[in-house]
């Protein structure tokens, strides 16, 4: 029998043992009566015969007994047996029982609810075919990361030989429908080889081919799963059919199965990217606005990859003029290849450990709570197992017993724990829906229960283990002499207790002084003045289809909306931008200031431009601090004025007026003529356009929105924002300016409507995320190590009893008590504060990304974290203290 | 465990002698090979064909057989004996026969180095 057989027997029988055990009472039954039938026949009464047989057969239930040790029963019933035992006397103490597994539950689902974000986003490959081939190309300015573009991939498409396959992919916001029924839906818009690159199977039809990326012939979509399902009810006679899409009827070709929201979860069409020739011009090379996608060939490497693409833009570097060079080489360009698994969560892995890190030191802080509420139990039980260990239980039968009892705690707690996590990852969904958009809500999936039941039985072996190896470390003798009432009984234990309380202390510092600068942080974060005011401003956004770019349109669009909106009852200011503050995602471009040459070696300027309606300063309220706001003339065809914020006037203009200087973003064809430069006429005061959280806080440049521009900005910035300030209602308000909007021009949708607060507000959501994630995890660390030095105390206190009622009763007063039994708690915790502090300044090192108007050696955090487990560990050192100091000597001689 | 000490025979007047230990196991195998039997049938089989020199105990057999089964050397199967009663059957399975074979190897050359020190000693 193969040893699997075996087992598997084992175990049913096991399961069958009532039934085994009644055939085997059977068989020796039928044996009693052939011994009974022989004696009758060599001559004895059938009374003698079967005293005779039953005598012989003596003990049949030692012999049923060997009977199950032949069959390898034994361990489990001994298992079994010690389960109910443990069961049993884990319910007679309740109390321990609840705060041990209650602690666990917390410990156990706070990391099984980290660990499935953690597993999700940096553990699990892309449901993709071969997905760690799939690589993402970008390309990096001054060490910041950008995309990609048409003219690079074009080029690469060419030029290189590391890729199976390389595509384009980017996103979009379309409107589906047409007047009546509009939707705002997001797509991708993508060449037809990252169907390749993905490695898909569509679910019906087919997609789209590269013949789809010539301008003209793009008018077809491919649909997702969801939204096939929600909008054609998974109808399979869809294809051909056709959708209106940005007011333009496109043809159905086929269904993208569910698996692509694992690349961007938003994502509800596909669309082809589609241009003309010669749209391709290496001027426009690094205008990244799209992401590059390649599958590598079988065999190659990332690195491979890498040097392949960095002589690519080298050849590229090689042709192009030396002033285009310079800028280069002043951006410290370079191109970066990496796997696309690594790329689209390289900005929250490192948060990601923090958090696991910090559910891993609550996890410990917790144990260490629970192995010395143990360990001091199974203390209290030496007298017991001494016995037991003399009437010859085998060490191994008593470790066991230890070992299952507190395996059966962690399991308890795990089970709770489950319960917890599956509430967390609920409420870690709602966040990141707003957060991290592209990521497909987490879930606790067969990964996520493996590592919380493996994570629950190591816990439950070491904490079962540490108490077994202090019992057993010990010999009988000495462990039957600890049971006589000595005072000093437990040395051992409280040395061990002591590393375990001060390592508690340490690990709660840690994470105290990590919440603490992510509090003084967010504080330093929501502290910064916005720059303009937000009351009763709401925003939406609109998106004017192409057709707006002809003759005079756009101007009568956009003046029939002002006066409009302005006609609404209670709206006291209205205006449009490409942006809204908080909001925007704009990165700098470089410029070129007029007669001011750059050193060799430092860096191009740059700034955000924003394109901002006449009137805007005026309606957001941004003080003007020199110089002029835009008037109607500079909203001209050939406008060329600029206003610019505090921080581009004293980094580029330092000690003298910005207004009247010159500069433009055409950086490879300066205008000749002064009057041809573009003019600074105004200075405002600073306003977040990328939210106050932006790492290099780029200077900001406004220009005049001319009306022609009004579709280009629809589609490349994601809408136009409209803002109205008005006390109303918001959705009084929005359904106001939804009237306006359609008396105007009912094809143009309304979308996104929100109050500026709360686009504020949105803009810290992932720092006070990760803040109160922190800061819960650190509570809970401090509320832990705090019972765990109360704990300590107080059993050390119970052991003491008599020693403490000797020393009142020859005069030790009540103070002095209190203050020996203090000083026991605060020396731990002053050993651990030391401790905890040095790796808190480790720790804080890595948080440096994390931090905001401060330095990973804040004092405030460190001083003020530090007073505060100070205080908490007083307070958990003078409980115990001063039952110490009322202990009655007389009772306590008498009870000794 | 208790199947492994050398069991004593009990009970009758003839004269003791001890099994060795282990052959419990041989001669159990030995009589399974002749057909399927009960544990009663068993034990009287080795008593009658050592002229009742051999009597094996109640106590060593059962424990015995189980553990015989759960190595998977014999089968066992609820069956009618003689006298119309339920009797549970053992016979013996292809791993038996094999552990059979080697053990009357071990067995056969066990007696012959004993004979050997017996007679040249």
């Amino acid at each position: 029998m193969s040893g699997l057989q075996q087992f598997l027997s084992r175990s049913l029988g096991f399961f069958r043992k009532g039934r085994l055990e009644a055939e085997m009472e059977e068989e020796m039954r039928l044996h009693v009566e052939h011994l009974t039938s022989k004696h009758v026949a060599e001559g004895l009464s059938p009374e003698e015969a079967r005293y005779a047989a039953q005598r012989r057969f003596g003990g049949v239930d030692q012999i049923k007994e060997q009977c199950r040790d032949g069959m390898g029963w034994r361990l489990i019933e001994d298992l079994t047996r010690d389960f109910r035992f443990g069961a049993r006397s884990l319910r007679k103490k309740i109390g321990f029982t609840a705060v041990a597994a209650l602690t666990l539950a917390l410990c156990i689902g706070a990391n099984t609810a980290i660990f499935s974000v953690v597993s999700a986003l940096l553990l699990k490959p892309l449901p993709f075919r071969e997905s760690d081939r799939i690589v993402e190309i970008f390309n990096f300015f001054n060490s910041k990361k950008g995309q990609s573009n048409l003219v690079q991939y074009v080029d690469y498409k060419a030029n290189t030989t590391s890729y199976e396959s390389i595509g384009l992919w980017g996103l979009t916001d379309v409107t589906v429908g047409s007047a009546g029924s509009m939707e705002r839906v997001t797509a991708a818009q993508c060449t037809a080889e990252m169907f390749d690159v993905l490695g898909v199977k569509p679910v019906l039809g087919q997609f789209f081919t590269l013949k789809s990326s010539r301008w003209g012939e793009d008018k077809v979509v491919v649909l997702t799963e969801p939204f096939w399902e929600a909008h054609f009810n998974g109808d399979p006679g869809v294809l051909d059919k056709k959708l209106i899409i940005d007011g333009e009827a496109c043809r159905i070709v086929g269904v993208m199965p569910r698996a692509i929201q694992a690349l961007d979860a938003r994502v509800r069409l596909i669309k082809p990217i589609a241009w003309k020739p010669e749209w391709i011009s290496p001027n426009d090379r690094y205008y990244l606005t799209t992401s590059l996608y390649g599958r590598l060939k079988q065999g190659v490497s990332v690195s491979e990859a890498l040097a392949e693409a960095t002589a690519v833009e080298r050849r590229y570097y090689e042709t192009m003029s030396p002033s285009f060079k310079q800028l280069l080489d002043r951006a410290s360009y370079r191109i970066g290849v990496g796997l696309m698994r690594e790329e689209r969560v390289q900005a929250t892995r490192s948060i990601l450990y923090l958090l696991q890190g910090a559910v891993v030191l609550v996890l410990v802080i917790g144990c260490i709570n629970i192995a010395h509420l143990l360990l001091s139990r199974a203390n209290g039980r030496q007298g017991e197992l001494a016995i037991r260990l003399a009437l010859g239980a085998g060490r191994g039968a008593i470790a066991r017993q230890l070992v299952v009892e507190s395996l059966i705690l962690t399991l308890t707690g795990a089970a709770l724990g489950m319960g917890l996590a599956w509430g967390a990852i609920g409420v870690i969904n709602r966040f990141s829906a707003r957060m991290l958009p592209e990521m497909q809500p987490f879930a606790a999936d067969g990964a996520v229960l493996t590592f919380a039941l493996l994570l629950s039985v190591m816990v439950g072996l070491l904490i079962g283990l540490l108490p077994v190896a202090h019992i057993l470390g010990a010999d009988l003798t000495t462990l039957i002499h600890r049971t006589s009432r000595s005072a000093s009984g437990s040395r051992s234990v409280r040395g061990l207790s002591s590393i375990l309380v001060t390592s508690q202390v340490a690990s709660a510092l840690i994470l105290l002084t990590g919440a603490g600068l992510l509090i003084h942080s967010f504080a330093n974060a929501i502290a910064v003045k916005p720059g303009f005011d937000p009351q009763n401003m709401v925003v939406g956004r609109i998106a004017l289809p192409g057709s707006y770019e002809n003759g005079n349109q756009g101007a009568v669009f956009q003046k029939r909306l002002m006066e409009a909106l302005k006609e609404i009852p209670g709206v006291s200011d209205v205006a449009l931008a490409s942006s809204v503050p908080f909001e925007g995602h704009a990165d700098g471009r470089g410029l070129t200031l007029k007669d001011r040459p750059i050193p060799h070696d430092s860096a191009q300027p740059h700034a955000t431009e924003v394109g901002v309606s006449v009137g805007y300063f005026q309606a957001l309220h941004i003080q003007l601090l020199e110089g002029r706001f835009f008037e109607e003339r500079d909203a001209g065809q050939e406008g060329r004025e600029y206003i610019v914020d505090e921080r581009f006037a004293q980094r580029y203009f330092p000690g003298r007026s910005a207004v009247g200087e010159h500069f433009t973003f055409q950086n490879r064809h300066l205008p000749a003529k002064t009057a041809d430069w573009p003019v600074i006429i105004g200075v405002v005061r600073n306003v977040p356009h990328n939210g106050v959280e932006e790492k290099r806080t780029e200077p900001v440049s406004y220009w005049p929105l001319r009306s022609t521009w009004l579709p280009w900005v629809s589609t490349e910035a994601g809408g136009l924002n409209i803002f109205v300030r008005s006390p109303r209602p918001l959705s009084d308000l929005i359904s106001s300016v939804r009237e306006k909007l359609h008396g105007i021009d009912p094809s143009v949708p309304l979308f996104h409507t929100e109050r500026l607060q709360s686009a504020i507000d949105e803009s810290f959501d992932g720092r006070r995320t990760v803040m109160l994630l922190l800061v819960g995890f650190a509570l809970l660390a401090l509320l832990l190590s705090s019972i765990g030095i109360y704990g300590v105390l107080a059993y050390d206190v119970s052991l003491r009893t008599r020693e403490i009622g000797i020393r009142s009763a020859i005069g030790a007063s009540r103070t002095q008590i209190i203050g020996m039994v203090m000083r026991q708690g605060l020396w731990r915790t002053a050993v651990g504060l030391g401790l905890g502090l040095a790796g808190a300044v480790l720790l804080s090192r890595f948080m440096a990304s994390m931090l905001f108007g401060l330095t990973a050696t804040d004092p405030w955090a460190y001083v003020s974290v530090s007073l505060l487990l100070a205080a908490v560990a007083s307070l958990a050192s003078y409980l115990p203290a001063r039952r110490a100091a009322m202990i009655d000597p007389i009772q306590a001689l008498r009870i000794a | 465990m208790g199947a492994s000490l050398p069991s004593i025979v009990e009970g009758t007047n003839m004269t003791k002698t001890d099994l060795i230990q282990g052959t419990l196991d041989m001669l159990i195998l030995r009589v399974l090979d002749r057909g399927e039997m009960h544990g009663w049938g068993i034990a009287e089989r080795i008593g009658r064909l050592s002229n009742e020199v051999l009597s094996v105990g109640e106590g060593s057999l059962y424990p015995a057989l189980y553990r015989m089964q759960d190595k998977g050397w014999i089968a066992s199967e609820w069956g009618q004996s003689d006298n119309n009663r339920r009797a549970k059957y053992y016979r013996l399975t292809k791993a038996g026969q094999k552990q059979l074979g080697s053990e009357r190897e071990t067995w056969d050359r066990l007696v012959l180095a004993v004979a050997e020190v017996m007679t040249s000693a």
